[in-house]
C-alpha cells in the first residue's frame, strides 16, 4: 500500500513534467469523452493510446494490470451479470432443475463494451496519479479551485487510512490477547457483536481524533490563508500534451458515428 | 525577569458539565523551563489549550506577553505560543513533511520566501531536513514527533508548550527531544511541558507547578518534589533519586538530591568526608 500514492515509472519523463493542472483536466476530458464511445474498435484504440502514453512514462502494461485488479471487485460483478440479464439472441443456456439461465449475444457485447470503458477510465486515472503523485494532484485540484473541503477530504483519507488501519489492528490484537476468536461467519452472534463494538469504538475514536486534529490545526492558526500560487503558469509543452490527449479522445468520439455511417452505407 | 504567561482564577467547564478548571492561577517567567505536573484529569491539557487561545476563559484571565487573551487577541497568541500535541498523528496531517511544517507560516500569511526560510530553519532545528519530501506515514513515531515540533517552531513562537512530550518515545528519541528542548532554551524560548513524569520534571525543569482538580496546589522550584505532603496530595510519587535518599535518613542530607547529577555530587562529598568507609558496599 505504501507506494500507492507516490509517482511511478521514469521519474522525469515528459508526462511527469507536464503541468499537473493541464494533465488533470485533459485526462478527465479524455475519460468523459471515451466513456460515451459505443463501438469496441474505438474503445480499443483508446486503450492502446493510454498504454502507449504509459510506455512513454515508463509504466509497463503489467503495472496497469496490477492496479486494475483492485477495480475488479466493483466493476467485475456487473461484467459477469450482464451476459445473463440482457435480453437477446441466446448463445448458451444452463438448466439446473426448474431454473434456467441463458447467455445472450447482446449481453456479452454489452459486457465487453463496459469492460473496455472501465479499462479506459482506470488506465487514464492511473496514468494521471502515477505521473503526478498525490502531492502534485492535490496542488492541481486546489489551484483548479476545487472546493477546499473536497481536497482536504482526499488528503485526510490518505493521511489517516494508515493510522486507522493500525488502530484496527491494535484493537483486534488486544481482543485476541484476551482469547477472542472470530466465529465461522458473521451470523455467529458473539463475533457479530464484538465486531460491531469494534467498529463502534473505531468510529468514536475517529471522531475524537478528528476533533484533536482540528484543534491542532487551529493551534497553528488555521484560517483562510490567502490563495497561494504554488505552481507556475503552464508552458507551451504542457498545453501541447493536454491538447493532444483531449483531441485524441474527441477525434474518436466524432469519428465513431461517422464510422458507423460508413458501415451502414457499405452494406 | 518578566512574566510571559499569567493565569488568574481560570475556570472552565466542558459541555458535558465536567468542571476541568476551578480557579487556577499561575505565572511563568520569561526564558524558564516549566513542568506542569498533575495526575490524569487534573486539568493539564485544558490549561494548555487556554495558553494558545484555543479555549477562551469562561471566567478569569489569561495574559500572554502582557496581553489578555480575548476573541480579538486569540489569533495573535497562536503565533506567540506554539502548542505541541501529545500524539503527533493528531498534529501532522499533511501529505508531506514540508507541507505540514509550512502549514503554520502559511496561515500567518508570510511571503513564499519567508515560509521557505522558516520551514528550512525549523526542519534543521529538529534534524529532519533530509525527510522534507517524505510522507508522514513513512516516519517513525519519534520522527513524527520531531516534525510536529518543527511545525510549531516554524511559526517562531516565544513560548513553546508541549503536552506529555515524552509519551511513547523510546530512550533514544527521548534523548533527542531533550537535546532539542535545551537548544530552544538556549535561544531564550520559554518552554512549558505538561506531564506526570516526575523524574523528567526533577531532571529538566527549573520551575515546577503542581495542579490537581483544576486548581494550583503549589508553584516553586524542583525541590517541591521532595515535599512529602505535596507529593501525596497531588497523587504523584517522588522522583527515583529522591526516593533513594529519603530511605537513607542517616546520611543527613539536606536538601535531598533530586537529579542524578546532584546525587553523584552528594555521594562524592560523603566519600570525601569518610575515606575509611570507601569500601562499604
Amino acid at each position: 500500500m505504501d507506494g500507492y500514492f507516490a509517482p511511478a515509472g521514469f521519474p522525469d519523463s515528459v508526462l511527469h513534467r507536464v503541468d499537473p493542472r493541464v494533465k488533470t483536466v485533459s485526462i478527465l476530458c479524455f475519460v468523459a469523452l471515451v466513456s460515451t464511445l459505443t463501438s469496441w474498435p474505438a474503445l480499443l484504440l483508446a486503450v492502446l493510446f493510454l498504454i502507449l502514453l504509459g510506455a512513454l512514462a515508463g509504466l509497463s502494461p503489467l503495472y496497469f494490470a496490477r492496479r486494475a485488479f483492485w477495480v475488479f471487485p466493483f466493476a467485475g460483478a456487473l461484467m459477469i451479470v450482464l451476459p445473463f440479464t440482457v435480453a437477446g439472441e441466446i448463445v448458451a443456456s444452463v438448466e439446473v432443475g426448474r431454473f434456467a439461465v441463458s447467455v445472450s449475444k447482446e449481453g456479452i457485447a454489452q459486457a465487453f463494451i463496459l469492460s473496455l470503458r472501465v479499462a479506459n477510465a482506470v488506465l487514464a486515472l492511473n496514468l494521471l496519479t502515477a505521473t503526478t503523485g498525490l502531492c502534485g494532484l492535490m496542488k492541481a485540484l486546489r489551484e483548479l479551485r476545487v472546493p477546499l473541503v473536497f481536497v482536504q477530504l482526499i488528503e485526510f483519507t490518505v493521511r489517516y487510512i494508515f493510522v486507522l488501519a493500525e488502530e484496527i489492528q491494535r484493537m483486534s490484537l488486544a481482543r485476541r490477547a484476551r482469547a477472542f476468536r472470530t466465529g465461522r461467519s458473521l451470523l455467529h452472534k458473539r463475533t457479530f457483536l464484538t465486531l460491531g463494538q469494534l467498529l463502534g469504538a473505531l468510529f468514536m475514536r475517529s471522531a475524537e481524533r478528528g476533533e484533536r486534529i482540528y484543534y491542532a490545526m487551529l493551534a497553528r492558526g488555521l484560517g483562510n490563508p490567502s490563495a497561494k500560487k504554488e505552481l507556475r503558469w503552464p508552458r507551451g509543452g504542457d498545453w501541447g500534451w493536454g491538447i493532444c490527449i483531449t483531441v485524441f479522445a474527441l477525434t474518436l468520439r466524432l469519428l465513431e458515428p461517422g464510422g458507423r455511417l460508413w458501415q451502414t452505407l457499405l452494406k | 525577569m518578566a512574566n510571559v504567561i499569567e493565569v488568574e482564577d481560570l475556570h472552565f467547564r466542558y459541555r458535558d458539565g465536567t468542571e476541568a478548571l476551578k480557579g487556577l492561577s499561575l505565572s511563568i517567567q520569561e526564558g524558564s523551563r516549566v513542568a506542569i505536573l498533575g495526575p490524569n484529569g487534573a486539568g493539564k491539557s485544558t490549561l494548555l489549550l487556554h495558553l494558545n487561545g484555543l479555549y477562551l476563559p469562561a471566567r478569569g484571565k489569561v495574559r500572554v506577553l502582557g496581553r489578555e487573551i480575548t476573541p480579538q487577541t486569540e489569533k495573535w497568541v497562536k503565533s506567540k505560543v506554539g502548542l505541541v500535541f501529545q500524539d503527533p498523528d493528531d498534529q501532522v496531517f499533511s501529505s508531506s513533511v514540508w507541507e505540514d511544517v509550512s502549514f503554520g507560516p502559511l496561515n500567518m500569511n508570510l511571503s513564499p520566501e519567508q515560509v521557505k526560510a522558516r520551514v528550512e530553519n525549523a526542519l534543521r532545528a529538529v534534524q529532519m531536513e533530509e525527510y522534507k519530501n517524505k510522507a508522514p506515514y513513512h516516519l517513525s513515531y519519534g520522527q513524527k514527533k520531531r516534525v510536529a515540533i518543527a511545525g510549531v517552531l516554524a511559526m517562531e513562537p516565544e513560548i513553546i508548550v508541549l503536552d506529555e512530550p515524552m509519551g511513547y518515545l523510546d530512550p533514544r528519541s527521548k534523548e533527542n527531544l531533550l537535546d532539542i528542548l535545551s537548544r530552544l532554551h538556549r535561544r531564550k524560548i520559554t518552554i512549558v511541558i505538561a506531564t506526570h513524569d516526575v523524574d523528567l520534571a526533577a531532571e529538566w525543569a527549573d520551575r515546577v507547578i503542581v495542579i490537581k482538580n483544576g486548581r494550583t496546589l503549589a508553584e516553586g522550584d524542583a525541590s517541591l518534589l521532595t515535599d512529602e505532603r505535596l507529593v501525596r496530595e497531588a497523587d504523584l510519587r517522588f522522583p527515583v533519586v529522591v526516593e533513594i535518599f529519603r530511605r537513607l535518613p542517616e546520611l543527613n542530607l539536606f536538601p535531598l538530591p533530586k537529579t542524578v547529577e546532584e546525587a553523584v555530587r552528594a555521594i562524592k562529598a560523603l566519600q570525601a568526608k569518610e575515606p575509611d568507609q570507601r569500601c562499604l558496599n
